[in-house]
């Protein structure tokens, strides 16, 4: 590694929202709800790759999602039910749930009908039919609203909670055939059964806002066992495959395993026990979603925590609350940073010094401080998908769902006028994804429909220079996950879920080529600064060379795939949100995850694969000969709680990282549930 | 003299003994809780608190004690003497033999096996192993049983093994790992917490589950034992210190844990709620539960057995000679800096027992009798051991009684070598009123640094204000007297500093006063100054050029009785006695002394080597009276010539001359209170309550209610025929001529009872009752022999029969006391003849009113 100028940016006051519901899909993915109706997709099979955000809008709010195979509804407190489109990312059609707010939505084991507790007390019944949702009829109506209901596996018993009370429906009939009194602990204080399930054998789980967890037998409704073991309400309660286990949380951030013990003999009556219980949560916990290898719980406290099912002591995986993609952007020859945040934009000069680095380490003084250039709020605070600046920070750009937007900020000295550049092409589609090419002559468009735009920028009048399609042996694209534009603005890649990745030519205007599919999505890619190689990262950790004009991997690629990658690169939980190759000498590659950065030096021999990624202090205080001998290609600098961006600056010898310490974000959270702790 | 030193004498515990070693075992009607103690299990009774048997037989400590429980009227023990004994145990009874082979650690009895029980050995390669002994068909009263190893490498400690129910598994804990043996199938499964370890474990009554107490003070619940998944562990987490045992209750809903926080935590089996009983006084380390769930034993290391019922409340406390159990003091040298007192009013021994506290224990009856509390600071339980600091706790340092019991005074000094030492002198006095001492003056810091002698001037009758003298690492003595302090409100009075005596800036390692108080000796550094304690003049000075240079004095005591005028010192290597008289060096011997005591009502004087060898010796001649090697492994910390109780017995026993009139009772470092005595049979308290009846155990059926009306009947008629053994009378003969002849009454007051004796025997039809009440009021005769007061065995908890052929044997003594003008004094064994012939000629109706 070489040395480098580090600016440690932290004045990206990010926030991002916490989760209100988790919906898991047969293929192993996870659909993650937040407080501003956004929802995130989780690739589980992929390290955790965040495939998707869908963006919510300020009237719209996700209660619960439901997945029914690929498909996603989601209903909230608004009244609807929506179906999202999962390549536009956009909301496909509502539905009206006919009795207010939604507060609950489960759909049976055959996966053809959704039940939907709402507020007037009603559970009703929706077809889903192979284009839309279809009303179907409505339960018996009760007095109290329905906070959380369940499928029996044979789909012919349902059961619902709600304030004071349990009630076991005959789907059939759509009467109550059982009404289960929860007693209150106070007389005038109702209480809240906050979540129930209903096993095979027609025990019922329940939790509800005493904090019990309660198991119930649920053809008498008779009391089998009650456990106390949450200081407040519980509010969320997943239940294994094998229903043998059950996990419950609530406000009282502890998620507690209880599992189902067989007794001594056969005939003797199983107990569900109590196992062991986690705290990884600092705030109430507000979903929780058994997902075969992992329970996935999350809440106000907005961290998505994966534990591990199997063998206790494996360590849980915390995955932060920050989009995985790209939220700040640089203008590297103007030395400015674009943040983009939920509904607004800032632009920032960062700061300088003139003090020269003595030692490694120092903290330089700032003679220059960060001026911040400019605040662009959305219209009607639409969320933003994705933003872009030019190299040459005069040129800034974002997308909502709907549209795109170019800014002008003229260079000269004294003026300070943004100019909108109103008259963009009327074909220009709404974009997933943007960046300027290199001399900021051209933007690059992700379309939400899977291709690819190229804008010619001028401030008066931009015109759509062409509209990259993906081959025709495509039939459906799939989403963009990522785009990179070469330095001389001759090749556009596109990287596309389906692991498939695009590279076209600008100046033929055709499709160039297309890269061999690795199984796992790419997470980031960029192309060298003289050479028409893409180096690209999957999401498994794996990184490719390729070079577009010979369509074939480089040497070192070959090399480096013929010896394996490091088990210790391999293991990293985290998935590679940016490469860069270094913009003076362009053998070193810089990889950036939300934890930690590497930088492969090409030249540098590959790591053996007993060797160890020391880190640079590690090797500081090793024996120089030493030091040379366990030196290799892959420098690893760790230690980040947060990095969201990471790169280089024009000349390449200063480093821009910017971290938001999620101490900061949680710091700002409402104060957790006080519990005594032994010794205060 | 020479002779008697040559006789060997035998280190025995007749008080005073850890009743806390194992686990207290309730009998299954909870009437009587058995508490293994050193060689003998005591059998506490539940209504009285009394002990009522000892099961006495085990020649080495006792590890266990269990019910059988097949037999409800016996109990096993084991020990290490390499047996297990079946008992009687309402009766004291011992019933059979089973020779092991090895020693025995921890013992386990299950109900599904009727003959056969578990046991912990020693092995041949000092691994303990878990092995099954199984008495089938085998007759006889000592039986060799096979073993059979079922479980190696287990734990030597009872609470470190358990059975599940029906004996379906064994959980083992040693150290860091959990075995779990499955009897059916041979499996084992293993559990290992590698950064904790285990401290106890038990099994739930029905349910195959297993809890074990940790270091860490979590209580680990482990349950789906029989399951191929992983097995469920539940974590319960209260105690902040090491769990010190556990015990579910019998049905299995609760679970109690006890630690060293002084509380007992009741866990509701399977729900979160947990219960307490705060505040038991001092740590715990064990606890079992009554066989009907109602009651709970709850050990302290302080040595008491709590009883407690489900409501928490404590119903019945046992208590025995309080343990110090601090670990600052444990680990010093000696964990009893008081050393051991007597009480000159009650003649009982004081010494430290809880911290901060006195304890008066009565040697006679092995009671405890009171706490007083001296710091008047609230016991605080110790920090985790990675916590720092550890709690220090003021402790009683010193203590002394005047000569008649009226004033006490103590030292107590805190040091926790961050802040300056808290030194306080208390003077107490006695409150006839309250019957206990009351606080009357508090010096703080009497001496500059720490005080090594606290004593008080005897005064022969003179009627001269009462004087104390403290000596301290500070180079100063200081003489306390009591002065009037009454103002216009009270009347007071209270002590006050009267005089400080210095030497050469020296430190005063010890003081002591002659047997008359006339004269003062100090021991500074190698010089021991003789000082007039009135007017504090220095009279002469003794000093020990012939030690070397740094061996200063450690001791100083004068000589009592016909050797008062002889002054007895010791230092690290030497102990020399000077003559007063002379002012000259009589003898010195190289001895390395750790305690010297002297006997108050004899010349004798004892003194404990540092590496506990004891030797008996007079002060005018440096020839041993005794000499005892090695009286115990440990360290002997303190000792006292303990007056004995009966005086005027002291002629019949057969005892050494230096224990006539005193026994010696020291303590070792592992606080046992020992005394040394022949190898007769022990011939005390132990025996008489033997013959006790212990009421039934058996349910009140409708039958047993008729059996019971019947009995009495059929016991006049059946009971078996008893045999005159020797010539009739013999009793009294034997007794007559043992007395000696100048205590005996003139012959004719003997003549008629004597007699009337030979006769009886001769008179056949109501031979066989009398000889039933005879056996009967032989005891209580022994009783009135050890008894001082009849009042005293009038509160003892006899049994309804024998208290009233108690008061009617006493009814008889005096009517005959009357008739034969005896004296008072000396006439016991006189008196017994007297009680035999006089029940014997009395007429039975007061038996038939009885039944």
């Amino acid at each position: 590694m070489g040395e480098f100028q580090l600016h440690d940016v932290r004045f990206f006051r990010y926030m991002p929202k916490a989760i209100h519901s988790i919906a898991h899909e047969t293929t192993n993915r996870v659909a993650v709800s937040r407080s501003d109706g956004s929802i995130e997709i989780y690739s589980i099979n992929d390290n955790w790759y965040q495939e998707k955000i869908i963006c919510g809008d300020a009237g719209r709010s996700v209660e619960a999602m439901v997945w029914v195979g690929q498909r996603l509804f989601s209903a909230g407190l608004h009244g609807d039910i929506i179906e999202y489109g999962m390549t536009k990312l956009i909301p496909k059609y509502a539905v009206d749930s006919y009795g207010g707010a939604v507060w609950c939505m489960a759909v049976n084991n055959t996966q053809s009908s959704i039940a939907v507790g709402s507020e007037d007390g009603c559970v009703r019944l929706f077809e889903v039919t192979e284009e839309e949702l279809s009303y179907s009829r409505a339960f018996k109506k009760q007095e109290e609203r329905i906070l959380s209901l369940s499928w029996h596996e044979s789909g012919e018993v349902l059961v619902t909670g709600s304030c004071d009370n349990i009630r076991v429906w005959d789907v059939a009939t759509g009467l109550p055939t059982l009404r289960i009194k929860v007693e209150r602990l106070v007389r005038t204080r109702e209480t809240i059964v906050w979540c129930v399930a209903i096993l095979r054998d027609f025990t019922i789980v329940s939790g509800d806002s005493l904090g019990k967890t309660r198991f119930w037998n649920g053809k008498h409704g008779t009391l089998i066992q009650s456990h106390h073991c949450h200081k407040a309400d519980v509010l969320s309660m997943c239940v294994s495959k094998d229903e043998t286990l059950v996990w419950t949380a609530g406000v009282d951030p502890k998620v507690i395993r209880f599992e189902r013990v067989a007794g001594k003999d056969e005939g003797s009556r199983a107990t569900w026990v109590r196992h062991n219980v986690a705290n990884r949560h600092t705030h109430d916990v507000r979903a929780l979603v058994m997902t075969g290898e992992y329970v996935v719980s999350g809440g106000v406290d907005m961290t998505l925590v994966a534990m591990p099912v199997g063998k206790l002591g494996k360590p849980s995986r915390n995955i932060l609350p920050f989009p995985q993609r790209r939220l700040v952007h640089v203008a590297q020859t103007a030395r400015r940073l674009l943040f983009q945040y939920q509904t607004r934009l800032e632009l920032w000069q960062l700061g300088n010094t003139t003090a020269v680095s003595g030692m490694p380490d120092e903290r330089l003084p700032i003679t220059q401080q960060p001026v911040s250039l400019l605040d662009l709020k959305t219209k009607n605070m639409k969320q933003i998908v994705c933003s872009a600046v030019s190299g040459c920070g005069t040129w800034v750009a974002y997308g909502d769902v709907q549209h795109v937007r170019l800014f002008h900020l003229p260079k000269e000295e004294g003026v300070k006028v943004l100019q909108r550049v109103r008259c963009l092409p009327i074909d220009l589609q709404p974009a997933h994804h943007m960046t300027f090419t290199h001399d900021a002559s051209g933007l690059v468009i992700a379309t939400n429909q899977g291709a690819v735009q190229f804008l010619r920028v001028d401030a008066v009048h931009p015109i759509l220079v062409h509209t990259f399609l993906p081959p025709k042996s495509v039939v459906h694209p799939t989403t963009i996950s990522a785009l990179t534009v070469s330095s001389d603005s001759q090749w556009i890649a596109a990287a596309h879920l389906d692991c498939s990745v695009h590279v076209y030519n600008i100046k033929a205007r055709k499709h160039q080529c297309s890269l061999p599919k690795h199984p796992s999505p790419v997470s980031a890619m960029t192309f060298h600064p003289t050479e028409p190689w893409l180096m690209v990262v999957h999401a498994s950790q794996q990184f490719f060379e390729y070079d577009v004009s010979e369509s074939r991997y480089t040497d070192w690629s070959r090399n480096v795939q013929r010896q394996g990658l490091h088990r210790e690169w391999l293991k990293r939980s985290e998935v590679v949100t940016q490469v860069a190759y270094h913009p003076a000498n362009p053998t070193q590659i810089l990889l950036q995850d939300q934890r930690m950065f590497c930088v492969i030096d090409k030249d540098k021999k590959l790591p053996k694969p007993g060797s160890q990624f020391y880190s640079r202090e590690r090797l500081m205080r090793l024996d120089p000969a030493v030091r040379e001998e366990t030196r290799h290609a892959f420098a690893v600098c760790r230690g980040y709680r947060a990095l969201l961006h990471l790169s280089f600056l024009e000349d390449g010898a200063e480093l821009v990282a910017v971290e938001r310490p999620i101490k900061a974000v949680t710091d700002k959270l409402p104060p957790t549930l006080s519990q005594k702790r032994f010794g205060t | 003299m020479a002779a008697a030193s040559d006789e060997e004498m035998a280190i025995v515990q007749k008080a005073g003994a850890n009743l806390v070693s194992e686990r207290p075992v309730f009998s299954p009607d909870s009437r009587y809780v058995l508490c293994c103690c050193g060689y003998v299990v005591k059998v506490f009774s539940m209504s009285s608190g009394e002990c009522v048997r000892e099961l006495t037989g085990h020649k080495d400590f006792i590890t266990g004690v269990k019910i059988n429980p097949h037999n409800q009227f016996q109990a096993f023990t084991s020990s290490l003497d390499k047996t297990i004994k079946v008992w009687d145990y309402p009766d004291g009874k011992l019933l059979k033999t089973f020779s092991v082979g090895y020693p025995v650690h921890a013992l386990y009895l299950l109900k599904e096996e009727e003959d056969a029980g578990y046991a912990v050995i020693r092995g041949k390669d000092n691994v303990f192993n878990l092995v099954k002994f199984s008495w089938t068909n085998r007759k006889g009263h000592t039986i060799k049983v096979e073993t059979k190893e079922i479980l190696r490498r287990v734990s030597r400690h009872e609470k470190h093994l358990a059975f599940g129910p029906e004996g379906s598994f064994i959980a083992s804990v040693t150290r860091n790992k959990l075995t779990v043996l499955f009897t059916k199938s041979g499996k084992m499964k293993e559990f290992e917490r590698p950064k904790n370890e285990f401290q106890c474990v038990t099994c739930h009554p029905t349910d195959a589950c297993i809890a074990t107490g940790m270091q860490d003070g979590k209580i680990f619940l482990w349950r789906g034992l029989f399951q191929k998944r992983e097995v469920v562990r539940t974590i319960y987490h209260w105690h902040t210190l090491p769990v010190g045992d556990l015990t579910f209750s019998p049905e299995g809903t609760y679970l109690m844990s006890v630690g060293q926080e002084c509380v007992l935590v009741l866990w509701q089996y399977n729900t979160e709620k947990k219960d307490f009983l705060p505040r038991m006084g001092s740590p715990l380390c064990y606890i079992s539960s009554s066989p009907d769930g109602s009651l709970l034993a709850v050990s302290q290391v302080e040595n008491v057995v709590q009883i407690v019922t489900r409501s928490n409340k404590v119903v019945q406390v046992f208590q025995g000679l309080t343990r110090v159990h601090i670990p600052q003091l444990i680990r010093s040298t000696n964990p009893v800096p008081t050393g051991l007192q007597i009480d000159p009013r009650s003649h009982t021994l004081v010494l430290n027992g809880r911290p901060g506290h006195l304890q008066w224990y009565n040697l006679h009856t092995d009671r405890h009798l009171y706490n007083l509390d001296i710091v008047w600071q609230n016991f605080v339980s110790s920090r985790r051991p990675w916590e720092a600091p550890e709690v220090i706790y003021t402790e009683i340092e010193r203590t002394a009684f005047d000569q008649k019991g009226d004033w006490l005074a103590t030292l107590e000094r805190r040091a926790d070598g961050m802040m300056a030492e808290e030194i306080k002198l208390k003077l107490w006095s006695f409150n006839k009123e309250k019957q206990s001492f009351e606080l009357n003056t508090t010096v703080d810091c009497p001496h500059q640094g720490k005080v090594n002698a606290l004593v008080f001037q005897p005064h022969s009758g003179a009627n001269l204000p009462p004087t104390a003298v403290s000596a301290g690492d500070d180079g100063k003595f200081k003489t306390w007297t009591l002065i009037d302090d009454t103002d216009i409100y009270r009347e007071n009075v209270c002590w006050t500093c009267d005089s400080v005596g210095t030497y050469r800036d020296l430190a005063a390692k010890d003081a002591t006063f002659s047997e008359d108080g006339s004269l003062l000796a100090v021991a500074f550094g190698q010089s021991l100054t003789i000082w007039d304690p009135y007017t504090l003049d220095l009279k002469t000075t003794f000093c020990h050029t012939f030690c070397a240079e740094k061996d200063s004095i450690r001791q100083a005591r004068f000589g009592l009785g016909s050797s008062c005028h002889y002054l007895i010192t010791t230092t690290s290597s030497n102990l020399s006695v000077w003559n007063i008289l002379s002012c000259s060096l009589l003898w010195t011997v190289s001895f390395e002394c750790a305690v010297l005591v002297a006997d108050p009502l004899s010349e004798y004087m004892a003194v404990f080597s540092s590496t506990s060898d004891l030797t008996v010796f007079k002060p005018s001649s440096p020839e041993p009276v005794y000499a005892h090697n090695k009286v115990v492994q440990s360290s002997v910390v303190a000792a006292i010539f303990f007056p004995k109780q009966d005086q005027q017995a002291e002629e019949q026993t057969d005892e050494a001359p230096w224990q006539k009139r005193s026994e010696l009772y020291f303590m070792t470092y592992d606080q046992d209170l020992l005394t040394l005595q022949k190898d007769t049979p022990q011939q005390t308290r132990k025996d008489l309550t033997e013959m006790e009846v212990l009421e039934s155990n058996l349910p009140p059926t409708p039958f047993s209610m008729y059996l019971s009306q019947v009995r009495p009947g059929r016991q006049e008629d059946d009971s078996p025929a008893l045999v005159q053994h020797g010539t009739p009378g013999s009793v009294a003969i034997q007794q007559m001529l043992q007395t000696p002849a100048h205590v005996l009454p003139p012959v004719s007051t003997l003549c008629q009872s004597f007699l009337q004796m030979l006769l009886i025997s001769k008179s056949s039809a109501e031979r066989q009752d009398d000889e039933d009440m005879e056996s009967e009021s032989d005891e209580e005769e022994k009783n009135d022999q050890s008894e001082t007061s009849d009042s005293e065995m009038e509160e003892d908890d006899h049994a309804s029969t024998v208290k009233q052929s108690t008061s009617q044997s006493e009814k008889d003594n005096s009517s005959h006391d009357q008739t034969s003008n005896q004296s008072d004094s000396g006439k016991i064994h006189l008196k017994e003849t007297d009680d035999l012939s006089s029940v014997k000629s009395s007429d039975l109706s007061w038996m038939k009113s009885i039944f």
